[in-house]
């Protein structure tokens, strides 16, 4: 099992200087083994901050993180162990390679966690397998890769050390179409084979709608939304007004509803919408 | 955190210390440590304090932000003050092993650490109330003369200005790379000092690759904003000296006289 609880998590980042700054405000969540979820928000809403939690690199001004009910923070090899267990890739972790090839840079975690060779060996093809980072670039110096394999490479280390929850932060910012469509497709496999939990962070509205089975909103430090993505696409003021947008398909959907075409208000991806146009087909004026 | 590391930090603030020019304040700390390494009786001593305490009551800079300012410092600090307790000759306070404490030895070990952290923290207290733009920028000007026998006056305050500017830049860096190596089970803070010093290695190799990363990528967007060194470049905003500014330069001579006259009179 690996159940995530979070119990009013605040944050406060250089507390008792003149840059105080509160990043998370009485933050209580709930993530059950196995669900893909997705937390949105702006832009400094602590998205960054509240995953940092989650594998005990930022340790909560006040409040409590558990893992499976223990608190994560009860002694240095419980925090240890989490890490294996809670793997973290971050923000554009393609900065953060450093070994001579990439074979030697995924087998970074594995190492750290004690296996053997062979038991290294074999995660470390698990875990390009899974990022998607084909074997014939083992030999190379991740230096001389192009920004889309390096940040594959970067999610294919921690992927590698097999957790049970797997946190990504912003994976696809800054990566083109086709890159960015792999790399859900790989992390998406990922769950469906893992059974894990994936936590994906992530300003884009369609990429959640169409990803993830539960949204959590982030705004000002706090969980403003929480639910499935039908709950929380039918409030579109409200994700407006947090300086959020709602998916195309629900934007396209709004429009032929104000425009009396009778479509139902739970729409949040393309091909479910394009699914329910269909099925009008035959009705209509003509 | 890395980040709270209090390293020529600027806190910003407008009080007459904050809005002093530059090259007084720069002209002001010298002044200060002559008057300090002057000073070596108490009353001289408790002059130059003073004028530092006063300094920093105006500045309204927290006393333990300066405190603080001290940490990295404390084994040197702790180091002096054993060889000065220990041995330095005198009237013998008392004996204990091989160790004797004289009151020559109390009273010079005292003397020292008061300086160096009064030195310390007047230096910190033009850190904290100048920006790092106005520092170099007073630099720049004081040094100015020196462009006569062609020193490199210009390009060197430019480079201290680009330097400090990226140091939160590259500490935060430093922060982030560390944590994504926390994150695979990366261990800095146990084992042996080869262990740790292996451990580091991990970090300075994508930090240094980012490092050059942004030097390059400034280095074109100067160019693409035609910067061609000094010749000819002027100001967004110039310095002037206020009557303020001679009035405190006029305070710290004085400050400087009085503590020659004290150390003079034996005081
Ligand atoms: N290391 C830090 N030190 C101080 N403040 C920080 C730090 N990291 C983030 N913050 C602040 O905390 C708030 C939340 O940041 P973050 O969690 O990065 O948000 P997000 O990932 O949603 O953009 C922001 O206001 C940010 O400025
Ligand atoms: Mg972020």
């Amino acid at each position: 099992m690996a159940d995530i609880r979070l119990e009013s998590l605040r944050h406060v980042y250089s507390r008792g200087t003149p840059f105080e700054k509160t990043a998370l405000d009485d933050v209580s969540l709930d993530i059950p083994s196995g669900q893909y979820v997705a937390i949105l928000g702006h832009t400094g809403s602590g998205k960054s901050t509240l995953i940092q939690h989650l594998n005990g690199l930022l340790a909560p001004t006040s409040g409590r993180v558990l893992f499976d009910g223990e608190d994560i923070h009860r002694s240095k090899e419980a925090l240890r162990d989490i890490r294996f267990r809670v793997g973290l890739v971050f923000q554009y972790p393609e900065y953060q390679l450093f070994e001579e090839t990439v074979y030697r840079d995924i087998a970074f975690g594995p190492k750290n966690m004690g296996l053997s060779e062979s038991e290294i060996d074999e995660h470390v093809r698990l875990g390009a397998r899974f990022a998607g980072v084909d074997e014939s670039l083992f030999s190379l110096s991740p230096l001389e890769l192009s920004g889309g394999q390096k940040r594959r490479i970067a999610i294919a280390g921690v992927m590698a050390m097999e957790p049970d929850v797997l946190v990504l932060d912003e994976p696809i910012a800054g990566l083109d179409p086709a890159g960015c469509r792999a790399l859900l497709k790989n992390i998406k496999e990922y769950h469906r084979s893992t059974h894990g939990t994936v936590i994906l962070v992530t300003h884009d509205m369609d990429v959640a709608a169409s990803e993830a089975q539960r949204l959590v909103v982030m705004n000002k430090g706090a969980v403003a939304l929480d639910g499935t993505p039908a709950e929380i696409f039918s409030r579109p003021t409200e994700l407006r007004s947090m300086g959020l947008d709602i998916p195309d398909a629900t934007a396209l959907a709004q429009a032929l509803r104000e425009r009396g075409v009778e479509i139902p208000e739970s729409i949040y991806t393309p091909r479910f919408l394009a699914g329910v146009l269909l099925s009008r087909n035959g009705e209509g004026p003509c | 955190m890395l980040k709270d590391i209090t390293l020529g930090q600027y806190f910003p603030g407008d009080t007459p210390v904050h809005r002093l020019d530059p090259r007084t304040k720069l002209v002001c700390v010298i002044l200060y440590f002559i008057a300090l390494f002057t000073a070596n009786g108490p009353c001289s001593v408790g002059l130059v304090f003073l004028t530092l305490a006063f300094a920093v009551g105006i500045s309204r800079i927290r006393p333990g932000a300066l405190v603080k300012g001290m940490k990295p410092l404390l084994f040197i600090v702790i180091f002096t003050a054993i060889l000065n307790l220990f041995f330095t000759e005198g009237e013998v306070l008392f004996r204990w092993w091989i160790f004797r404490v004289t009151d020559q030895g109390v009273y010079r070990t005292v003397l020292m650490v008061l300086r160096i952290f009064l030195l310390v923290s007047s230096t910190f207290l033009l850190t904290y109330t100048t920006s790092p733009l106005q520092l170099t920028d007073g630099m720049e000007r004081l040094l100015a003369p020196l462009k006569k026998v062609r020193f490199p006056v210009h390009e060197l305050s430019m480079m201290m200005s680009i330097a400090l500017r990226f140091i939160p830049t590259l500490i935060e860096e430093t922060d982030k790379i560390m944590s994504a190596q926390k994150a695979r089970g990366a261990d800095f803070d146990t084992g042996g000092l080869a262990k740790r010093a292996k451990a580091l290695l991990p970090i300075l190799v994508p930090l240094f690759v980012s490092a050059f990363r942004r030097a390059d990528e400034l280095a074109t967007a100067m160019e693409c904003r035609c910067y061609h060194g000094g010749e000819g470049r002027t100001r967004m905003k110039t310095l002037k000296m206020g009557v303020g500014d001679y009035l405190t330069l006029l305070l710290y001579c004085l400050v400087v006289a009085g503590a020659i006259v004290l150390v003079r009179l034996g005081l």
